[in-house]
């Protein structure tokens, strides 16, 4: 890594970037009012839990992904917009997950008339639905709609199904607050023509606006490999949760760091496995962690968004 | 003949068995205008529990269990304003599989004006058990689609909870041709699948999901109130109208759970389209159900003038 991309990373991930990161707990505040989290050692164990699920099956990922089509992006600058140029690149990011993910089997692998569906990340391929039947027929045409969504380039894609697979609401709008700051960020400090895009697409309605894609491509933007993206996020993502809880508890700055010291360890594990990951596992859901999430909406006294 | 790993599959392999099914609306009533089953999978003569013209329908499983290498397709298209109550006969059981994962894909096609709710028995995983499940649904806007799923652990000759290998349910709905709601759960009790942020110490998960146009944010209040989701854990028998759904009270009563007085642990939130999720934790097949009827029962009562599910099995 250069220098520049060094400082570059630095600032991207300075808990001092107003995000508005200092405002959300993911559903840690749930587990505070209920007591389940109360000191050192239970908010270590919490964070532990939150990086081996939704940071790593959701977040890492979103970022990996994001990332890749921001470089094979780069590589092609000449040919006409940002966004063309990652739909192209549509195929070889699925390849790319077809090489890490497990199989999905040569037995699914055919896709019925009635239900072609082209997206990648959409498509059950079951060769049940392409047998030939005579006494079924399917008429109704919201199905053949489904074939539009291949005319998505693939980072509209992934900003809408991470629209579609953050269910909690908090978590939903955390990541459309911080993504949609953070864009206008980085149109001055991490302008790259692939921030400008995404940032394009969110004013026109088009895309949401994630945290975790505009953080991808603006350190993409930076010159900053996917490997080095999904741990600084993973890490600083940690961080503010941790800053969060000192205050919330309160712990002490000390016990803060020491609690940080102890998630370090856990973090390149947790961007090995998102890069293993099977992609039809992305955005697999921690159903307690959830409904702490989704809890948290009436809770009573909060100091967080969510 | 089994094609060979790399060769393009034109026919696919013989499947365990298939159910297609198309509604149409006629003269008031919901009919099975094509019917088409072949190999372990059909379904009862549909009943008309009320006047509605909503048929239930139970869709059975012959072979009484899933085992290794076993798929299963079921396909239900619904023509505008067709409605049906889609459950199954006994709970699903999936055994060991040492042949490989069971599968099964359950296709929905919601026409203009049309509502499904999948309300099936519980999917109970058994030791050395791998199940994947793929529902796709494709919607009109105006469609109304609940879908219900209970997971559990089945009894292991150790005594010990949660020795399956995998469940993995994976949801995709299309509203009107665009991704709206992307829901996966994934169980790997070796791999951190019991957890305490993944299922708590509980060992059933409850999931409901509803897209539907009339499920605003006031509905969604209203329903978090009915349910007593918004009280503090375990004080929902007094925290909201209990002469509306007793069965929840009985399961925050805990009067039916083996673990006596552990209210089972709920929320429902918002989707980004019209719609709500609901996830309950709990530890009975019952007390999960509770919830999740509740919630059904609710919008039966509140949008269609329509008596509570009586799934009871023949």
């Amino acid at each position: 890594m250069s220098h520049t991309s060094l400082s570059g990373l630095l600032q991207l991930t300075d808990s001092a970037l107003p995000t508005g990161a200092f405002s959300h707990s993911f559903g840690l505040e749930a587990y505070l009012e209920s007591g389940e989290v109360h000191d050192e050692a239970t908010l270590l164990a919490w964070l532990e839990g939150f990086l081996a699920t939704q940071l790593t099956h959701t977040d890492a990922v979103a970022v990996r992904r994001a990332a890749r089509l921001a470089e094979m992006g780069a590589c092609d600058a000449e040919v006409g917009s940002c966004a063309a140029e990652m739909g192209s690149c549509d195929a070889e990011v699925g390849a790319c997950d077809a090489e890490v993910g497990s199989p999905v089997g040569p037995d699914l692998a055919v896709r019925g008339p009635q239900f072609a569906v082209q997206d990648p990340h959409f498509a059950v391929r079951g060769p049940h639905f392409a047998l030939p039947n005579p006494h079924f027929a399917i008429q109704n045409p919201h199905l053949g709609d489904l074939d539009d969504a291949a005319g998505l380039d693939a980072l509209r894609a992934l900003d809408v199904e991470l629209t579609a697979l953050l269910v909690p609401a908090q978590i939903r709008q955390a990541s459309l607050r911080m993504g949609r700051r953070l864009l206008e960020i980085a149109a001055e400090n991490f302008a790259s023509d692939a921030v400008a895009s995404y940032a394009a697409d969110v004013a026109a309605g088009t895309c949401a606006g994630h945290y975790p894609i505009a953080f991808a491509l603006a350190g993409a933007g930076q010159g900053i490999d996917e490997e080095t993206l999904v741990e600084a996020y993973l890490y600083s993502t940690l961080t503010s949760l941790t800053q969060n809880a000192v205050r919330a508890i309160p712990l002490g700055q000390l016990a803060g760091q020491r609690v940080l010291g102890g998630l370090r360890a856990h973090v390149p594990a947790a961007v090995v496995r998102s890069r293993a990951a099977d992609p039809r596992h992305f955005g697999a859901a921690a159903p307690a962690l959830e409904i702490h999430q989704m809890r948290h909406e009436h809770q009573r006294a909060r100091m967080f968004a969510s | 003949m089994r094609s060979g790993p790399g060769e393009p599959t034109t026919a696919g392999p013989r499947l365990t068995g298939q159910l297609r099914l198309g509604l149409e609306l006629r003269a008031g009533r919901t009919v099975a205008a094509r019917q088409f089953h072949e190999g372990a999978l059909r379904v009862l003569r549909a009943l008309y529990p009320d006047g509605t013209g909503q048929p239930m329908l139970t869709v059975v499983n012959p072979g009484g269990g899933y085992l290794g290498g076993d798929t299963y397709a079921t396909e239900v298209a619904l023509g505008p304003g067709a409605s049906a109550l889609l459950t199954t006969q006994s709970a699903t059981k999936v055994y060991r599989t040492p042949q490989g994962p069971a599968r099964a894909v359950l296709r929905l096609s919601l026409g203009p004006g049309s509502r499904l709710e999948s309300v099936p028995d519980a999917l109970i995983a058994y030791r050395g058990a791998a199940y994947r499940q793929d529902t796709e649904v494709a919607m009109a806007p105006d469609a109304s689609l609940a879908l219900a799923d209970v997971v559990t652990h089945g009894w292991s000759p150790d005594g010990e909870p949660f020795r399956f290998d995998e469940v993995f349910l994976r949801t995709r709905v299309a509203v009107d041709g665009r991704l709206a709601v992307a829901d996966n759960l994934v169980v790997r009790p070796a791999d951190g699948g019991t957890a305490r942020l993944m299922l708590a110490g509980r060992s059933h998960l409850g999931s409901l999901l509803v897209v539907d146009p009339r499920a605003d944010d006031a509905a969604v209040a209203a329903l978090r109130s009915h349910l007593g989701i918004d009280a503090a854990p375990g004080a929902g028998a007094t925290a909201h109208d209990g002469a509306r759904s007793p069965r929840v009270v009985a399961a925050h009563d805990g009067a039916r759970s083996p673990r006596r007085g552990t209210a089972p642990l709920a929320g429902i939130t918002r989707l980004a389209v019209p719609g709500f999720a609901l996830r309950v934790l709990a530890d009975s097949t019952q007390s999960a159900e509770a919830v999740l009827h509740a919630a059904l029962n609710w919008m039966r009562s509140a949008w269609h003038g329509q008596g509570p599910l009586d799934t009871r099995k023949p």
